[in-house]
């Protein structure tokens, strides 16, 4: 077993995309779901090297830090990638008849989908803060790219928003890394030993726009909602959360240089985005929309590491990111299913679902228990011990913020359970447009089972995210 | 004495065993009608076996515990007791009878899958409510418990029935949020909290009172909006428009059952009984258990609704059950225990047979039932059966239940209580005696039948299941001194806690 | 062995009201069987074996003892024989009549044999309820306002009786009945259980129900109702505080005023009714009082040896009374042998000479005279059958004037005869000493004051008549008020919480007006800079 194999995380995408650019279209699908295929293969060694060893660094040529490109993986950025690997999956299985070689899209659509995989990979396991800025611009390039994949009104105007502000994020964040860097003299996050308050906060208001926290969201929804399911779904799993992670980061490098007031006032930010998000999702009458407006309180919830501050919500914070990445995404493939079977993202075409299309109201199901946090689901989880942290940090308005965030998240998850399940309408008697293809159900409840199931023995993977507790060192 | 070897997998299968008949039900389909109802009632069958089996263990000294662990440090564990019999048993009869007169009941509606396969997850977190053995492993199922009614609530799809679930998960999940406050708070003072009978908190009074005092009026608030106490108890009346296999689940066999036994474990096995004394917390509770019961029946009697007049007697029925452990002692805390199986009898009982007269002759105000007694005698007769047990007419369980209750509160010094429950009783009397007599009295008003596609199999399901459960009430009051009686059963567990 | 014969009076009528719920022939056997099952109390009282059956109810014990014997023949002979009169009576609602009797005296039965105070306990409240349905059974406006009345007053009664049972169930647990008299009991439980079970006597104040009862029961009803059912109060009593309890001294004399009192208030309000059941119902009443009043002498005497006098009180005034309500349904009026048959009654309960109530008479005095309330109370005892005969008097006179036609019926001559001798041979069993030629005196000279007034009281106008039930109309304003309070009460508790929809409606405009403006590009890119500038000034 050799740590190398970490190189082709980055390697085996990027090659894939490069020579899916230049192969037929016809072969473009097939190259993809051969390297998608391929990947647990490449995680399953590198799986035991990181729960042997706690971490893995990869380091190019001879050259040592600062100078030399060095990668890191630990319990975060490992439990991340094997969460890419599954929803890269899903979505490949979701996406395999929708862009059949035979479409328009399909040509630019698989080898931007490797270009996606690369980049986000590429941000987590990066331990470098311009390497990072490099991963999270290929990342949201093709994101955007895809969002605009389909070519109608809606999704273009959205990825063109999406497009300006994220420029805009990645200026500040250029900023900030050119003045780290000014004064460090490396980019190398380990050479990093101060950060000031200038730079880091330009790096955060990048990355909080990249990560879609209200109120600076504003990109994220129509995005998110036009884009064709399997690529909502690749937004919201790994898009979203590299940058989030990203911020995480950014933050643990201030160290104790980063004051207590502006971990408060990030604190508070995640309090209106839970609030805003849940209200939005609450009111909004579009089925993706309502599941895109959830993504923006869940971020909210996820902010929320940065005041409570310990091993505990750190634990819960990178177990809630994999439970929601999976149950975010399978919302969104089962939202496109039902799209495509109702013809209409409409909420109140949505009743008789549970008979048209029952593994889709299944999926929404789950993954909505999962978001509320329900036990056994995952979602409880790491609601339990973020609230264990709150409570031993004696943080009480934290504590409020989340219990509250997770009986609104009930009030849009049951909304939208009562209307597709048990709503009498003569839509419910509508017959469906399209049937979607099975596989594509299947793989969204495959995520949405796994998302609820975490819960019932997260042990292991609690543990392994343990080790990667940046405070541990100090 | 412990169990050993394949024994320790009783209690998860007890819980799994009608979660696998869900999945079957839900998988199956709404087609696969005689699969379904096979399904249904084998399930039924084998938990009630399973029930007896783990009981007589139980009984035999037998020790049943699984856990494992779900978060660090935090086990969920089933553990067989003496009090999760009493609540598992009466699940379990309760559920069988309730599948078929819901097979009788519904069999003719749309939706059935659904509504079947919910029906068992139901009492599959019911069953792990009874077996939890400590608080997470409650809050867990308590939790699913709210998640698997809420889709009976609103099954028929109406407006009224969504609003009514709207109101029914207002209620619960904040419910749940005050819960988790409370337990995440007592984790962290506890350590773990695992049911002990005599409670586990007793070190702690001197240095944490007032967290205790506030993380049991969290509790009790978190379990008292599914035991429905007064002013928690909005959701209950309104939850009254869902087809009435659901209103007997929610008011006797699993919902209000599983508030009022959560509390019965908070007080018994979390604090001890000693503890919420010391706490100065008894004296409220009790004050908020006596202003439910009346309160209850004071709203039942404004009701001329039948089901929603049911669903205020039930608010104050419930109470007893608080009231009961509360008040402490062994004849108190037994008489409380006891109501847990006794209301559940009678309750479920004026269900079927309210949701019978709604059914087949379209009854659903009290005017309409004029005369009905002699039209429907063996409904008759079993409505007027547990009504009047309801008022705790002697030899009724109804009366055993008051008995004891009633010399537990002098025998605890609290004479008082003894003119609340006789407030009750004629408030009992006001609102039940007056549906008596019209069913038998009065002259017989004219009225169709409602059309349904209903055999006679299932006529005579919906039926015999009322008359059943009636026999139940007045066996196991007319026989409540016998050894194997709900009641000695909860004598001994009242004994068991520390005085 | 033969202990379970103790429990055929209470199953047998428990199984035959079963049988009612089916039309049909079942149902025409039962109505021959029912009059008859009554005869069952006859079992224990001859065997008079204890027996018990620890399994059933809390622990239940059946017996007999000094107590209720006389009541069970009582029972026996008067219910049979009202009965064997139903039967030919009762034409209209047969299923609600006989369903109601036969409850009744499955309960009546219990509570006669039940040796344990939780037994003890079913059978009243079993018999107070059955009993509604004897009171309610004409459904006319005026059998639903006095069954109502019945019911709540009845109810309240029993509450008492249930809280004084529990009281001493609390510190003892189900109790042989007749080891109560040794328990420690606060005074003011056994003030409760006293004025519970005067509901059922008719003792002044409580004694509404019965001048409103009486009129609109059934004949055959109101005679067990008066006749029988009235002396399961007398029998809580005795159960529940016994003579020969701690107090028994102190509760003793408040009781015989009561009950001199109650038994000239009877005579005083039935002078001035113009019905003839109602008529019948106050000299209850007022009988009732001298019932009370031996209960209060023996109370204070602290012994039981009086026991077998009260039972010849009981047997008199149970089966005079049946036979005066029977009366009531066979034309009274209708020449002379009627005349007699009525008569017999009327005078025994008055007291005449050699009447059986010259006997109770006397057996009261007896216990008078070896208590410590002094002999001048005689006078005022004596003075009472003056009044007893000055009210039958007057119902003697209302009784002529029925002279609808109606059939004699075997029953009521039966039940007069019954009348005349059951005391005696009472008397003769037990041995008493009545003192019969010496009290002959004391027994005329009432009835001659009585003569003597009636004929001087003979040109007077006739007095206003009162309504029957006199103090209900007090009760039920007082009723009412109770009930407007728990209704505002009720309605304060009413809404639990408030809806939240409107909230809701108001909320959806206001979101989606401040979401097209945040997603509007400019501001989107100054919330940025904002936002950054503002994490910027938290960090300093």
């Amino acid at each position: 077993m050799n740590a190398d194999l970490a190189v082709g995380l980055v390697l085996l995408p990027m090659a894939g995309a490069l020579v899916a650019f230049g192969l037929p279209a016809a072969y473009r699908r097939a190259l993809a779901a051969a390297i998608a295929l391929g990947w647990p293969l490449l995680l399953l060694p590198l799986t035991l090297l990181v729960l042997r060893d706690g971490s893995i660094a990869v380091v190019f040529g001879d050259w040592q830090p600062p100078l030399g490109i060095v990668w890191r993986i630990d319990g975060l950025a490992l439990v991340m990638l094997w969460m890419h690997a599954a929803v890269g999956l899903a979505a490949l299985v979701h996406a395999w008849p929708g862009f059949a070689p035979d479409r328009r899209a399909a040509a630019t659509f698989w080898p931007l989908w490797l270009v996606l995989m690369t980049g986000a990979n590429l941000a987590l396991v990066t331990a470098d803060l311009f390497n990072l800025y490099v991963a999270l611009e290929l990342v949201t390039l093709t994101g955007i790219a895809l969002v605009a994949i389909t070519d109608s009104t809606a999704a273009l105007r959205a990825a063109m928003r999406y497009l300006l502000l994220a420029m805009l994020g990645s200026l500040m964040y250029l900023a900030g890394v050119g003045l780290t860097y000014a004064q460090n003299g490396t980019l190398a996050m380990a050479g990093i030993t101060a950060l000031e308050t200038t730079p880091l906060v330009l790096m955060l208001a990048g990355l909080m726009v990249k990560s879609a926290v209200f109120p600076l969201h504003v990109w994220l929804p129509p995005a998110y909602a036009n884009a064709p399911g399997p690529v909502a779904a690749m937004l919201a799993a790994v898009v979203g959360k590299t940058a989030l992670i990203a911020l995480w980061r950014v933050w643990w490098l201030a160290g104790d240089s980063a004051s207590q007031a502006l971990a408060m006032a990030i604190g508070v930010m995640g309090v209106a985005a839970i609030v805003y998000g849940s209200v939005a999702a609450m009111l909004h009458p579009r089925l993706r929309m309502v599941v895109a407006y959830s993504s923006v309180a869940q971020i909210g919830l996820l902010l929320l590491l940065i005041p409570l501050a310990g091993s505990d919500a750190f634990v819960a914070s990178g177990f809630h990111l994999l439970v929601h990445g999976l149950a975010k995404a399978a919302m969104f493939l089962a939202a496109a299913n039902i799209v495509m079977a109702l013809g209409s993202d409409w909420i109140r075409r949505l009743p008789g679902l549970d008979s048209k299309l029952p593994l889709e109201a299944f999926t929404l199901a789950l993954a909505g228990i999962t978001l509320i946090g329900l036990p056994p689901s995952g979602g409880w989880v790491s609601k339990w011990l973020l609230l264990q942290q709150a409570r031993s940090n004696d943080q009480l308005v934290w504590m409020v913020a989340i219990l509250g965030g997770s009986l609104l998240s009930a009030a849009y998850v049951f909304r939208l359970l009562a209307m597709s399940c048990f709503h009498a309408s003569h839509h419910a008697r509508r017959p469906i447009v399209t049937r979607p293809p099975r596989a594509g159900s299947l793989a969204a409840l495959l995520l949405a089972l796994a998302a609820a199931l975490l819960g019932l023995n997260p042990t292991p993977m609690l543990n392994l995210l343990a080790t990667a507790w940046p405070g541990a060192a100090s | 004495m412990s169990a050993g070897g394949s024994a320790q997998f009783l209690p998860p299968a007890l819980v799994l065993v009608s979660a696998l008949a869900a999945v079957i039900i839900f998988i199956a389909g709404e087609a696969r009608q005689r699969l379904r109802i096979t399904v249904n009632l084998a399930a039924a069958l084998l938990k009630l076996a399973l029930v007896i089996w783990i009981g007589l263990a139980v009984l035999a000294g037998e020790d049943f515990r699984y856990s494992f662990e779900l978060v660090p440090g935090v086990e969920l564990i089933l553990h067989a007791d003496a009090m999760s019999i009493l609540f598992a048993s009466l699940s379990a009869v309760l559920w069988l009878v309730t599948t078929i007169y819901a097979i009788a009941y519904l069999e003719h509606t749309p939706n059935r899958a659904r509504f079947f396969g919910f029906f068992s997850l139901c009492v599959s977190a019911t069953m792990g409510i009874a077996l939890a053995g400590n608080l997470l492993t409650l809050f867990v199922f308590y939790e699913l418990l709210t998640l698997t009614t809420w889709p009976l609530v609103v099954h028929d799809g109406t407006p009224r029935a969504l609003a009514a679930g709207r109101s029914y998960l207002r209620y619960t999940l904040v419910a749940g949020v005050l819960l988790l406050t409370a337990m995440i708070w007592l984790y962290g003072l506890t350590g773990n909290v695992v049911f002990t009978p005599g409670g586990i908190v007793a070190p702690l009074v001197e240095t944490e009172r007032t967290a205790l005092q506030v993380i049991f009026v969290l509790l009790i608030a978190g379990f008292g909006v599914k035991a429905a106490l007064v002013p928690l108890h909005g959701w209950l009346p309104k939850a009254m428009v869902a087809p009435a296999p659901v209103s007997a689940l929610l008011h006797a066999v699993a919902v209000v059952k599983a508030g009022a036994f959560g509390i019965l474990r908070v007080i018994e096995d979390v604090y001890g009984h000693a503890v919420v004394v010391e706490l100065g917390l008894q004296l409220p509770l009790i004050a908020v258990a006596s202003w439910t019961i009346l309160i209850g029946s004071l709203l039942a009697l404004r009701e001329h609704h039948l089901k929603r007049r049911l669903a205020y007697s039930t608010v104050s029925q419930v109470s007893y059950i608080v009231l009961g452990v509360a008040v402490g002692g062994v004849l108190a805390t037994a008489g409380g225990m006891v109501h847990l199986v006794h209301q559940g009898l009678m309750k479920i009982t004026l269900f079927f047979c309210a949701g019978t007269l709604g059914l087949l002759l379209g009854v659903h105000r009290i005017e309409q039932l004029d005369g009905l007694g002699r039209r429907m005698p063996w409904l008759g007769v079993s409505f007027t059966v547990a009504a009047l047990g309801m008022m705790g007419m002697p030899p009724l369980v109804g009366f055993v239940s008051k008995w004891y209750l009633a010399t537990g509160a002098l025998a605890a010094g609290l004479p008082w209580l003894v003119a609340v429950l006789i407030g009750s009783a004629l408030l009992n009397a006001a609102y039940f005696l007056p549906l008596v007599r019209r069913l038998w009295l009065a002259d017989h008003a004219p009225l169709e039948d409602v059309p349904v596609a209903i055999n006679r199999i299932s006529r005579l399901a919906l039926v015999a299941t009322a008359v059943a459960t009636a026999l139940l009430s007045v066996a196991l009051g007319l026989f409540a001194a016998h050894p194997l009686s709900p009641l000695n059963w909860v004598l001994a567990i009242a004994r068991s806690y520390p005085s | 062995m033969s202990g379970w014969l103790n429990a055929l009076p209470v199953m047998l009528p428990l199984l035959t009201a079963a049988v009612f719920a089916r039309r049909g022939r079942a149902r025409s056997l039962a109505v021959i069987i029912a009059p008859w099952l009554p005869l069952a109390l006859l079992v224990p009282l001859w065997q008079a074996d204890a027996s018990a059956a620890p399994v059933l109810l809390l622990g239940l014990r059946l017996g007999v003892d000094a107590f209720s014997a006389p009541l069970l023949l009582l029972s026996a002979l008067a219910w049979t024989l009202a009965g064997v009169f139903a039967r030919g009576a009762i034409r209209r609602g047969q299923m609600r009549f006989w369903v109601g009797w036969l409850v009744s005296l499955a309960g009546m039965s219990l509570v006669l044999l039940a040796a344990d105070l939780a037994g003890f306990y079913a059978g009243y409240a079993t018999l107070s309820l059955a009993s509604w349905l004897l009171v309610i059974h004409a459904r006319s406006d005026q059998a639903w306002h006095a069954g109502r009345v019945y019911l709540v007053i009845t109810l309240l009664g029993e509450m008492a009786v249930f809280a004084a049972v529990v009281a001493i169930a609390a510190g003892h647990g189900n109790v042989a009945l007749g080891s109560i008299d040794a328990l420690p009991l606060a005074d003011h439980w056994r003030w409760l259980a006293l004025a519970g079970f005067a509901v059922k006597m008719g003792v002044f104040p409580l004694h509404v129900w019965l001048p409103l009862a009486h009129p609109v029961a059934p004949v055959p009803s109101s005679a067990i109702l008066s006749g029988v059912i009235v002396k399961a109060g007398l029998l809580g009593w005795l159960r529940l505080v016994p003579p020969g309890i701690e107090h028994g001294i102190e509760l003793a004399p408040v009781l015989f005023g009561l009950g001199l009192f109650t038994a000239f208030f009877g005579v005083a309000v039935g002078l001035l009714q113009r019905q003839l059941k109602v008529v019948l119902a106050y000299s209850t009443i007022s009988q009732m009082g001298l019932v009370l009043v031996l209960y209060a002498l023996m109370l204070a005497g602290g012994s039981q040896e009086m026991a077998p006098w009260l039972g010849l009180l009981v047997l008199h005034h149970g089966l005079n009374k049946a036979a005066l309500f029977i009366a009531c349904g066979c034309a009274p009026g209708r020449g002379w042998l009627r005349g007699v048959l009525v008569a017999l009654p009327a005078l025994a309960l008055t007291g005449a000479p050699l009447t059986t109530g010259m006997l109770a008479k006397a057996g009261i005095k007896q216990a008078l005279a070896t208590s410590s309330f002094g002999a001048g109370w005689a006078t005022v005892l004596g003075l009472s059958s003056t009044a007893t005969a000055l009210l039958l008097w007057h119902f003697w006179r209302l009784a002529r004037a029925d002279r609808k036609y109606r059939h004699v019926r075997p029953a009521w001559v039966v039940l007069v005869l019954s009348a005349l001798f059951v005391p005696w041979a009472w008397l003769a069993i037990h041995d008493l000493d009545a003192h019969l030629l010496g009290g002959l005196w004391a027994a005329s000279w009432p009835l001659l004051l009585a003569a003597g007034l009636i004929a001087l009281l003979r040109g007077l106008p006739r007095p206003p008549a009162l309504p029957a039930g006199d103090l209900v109309i007090l009760y039920q304003s007082l009723a009412r008020y109770v009930v407007t309070v728990l209704g505002r009460i009720a309605g304060l508790q009413g809404r639990a919480l408030p809806n939240l929809h409107p909230v809701h409606v108001r909320l959806n405009a206001r979101f989606l007006d401040l979401e097209q403006r945040l997603t509007a590009l400019p501001v989107a890119g100054l919330l940025v800079l904002g936002i950054g500038g503002l994490l910027w000034l938290f960090a300093r």
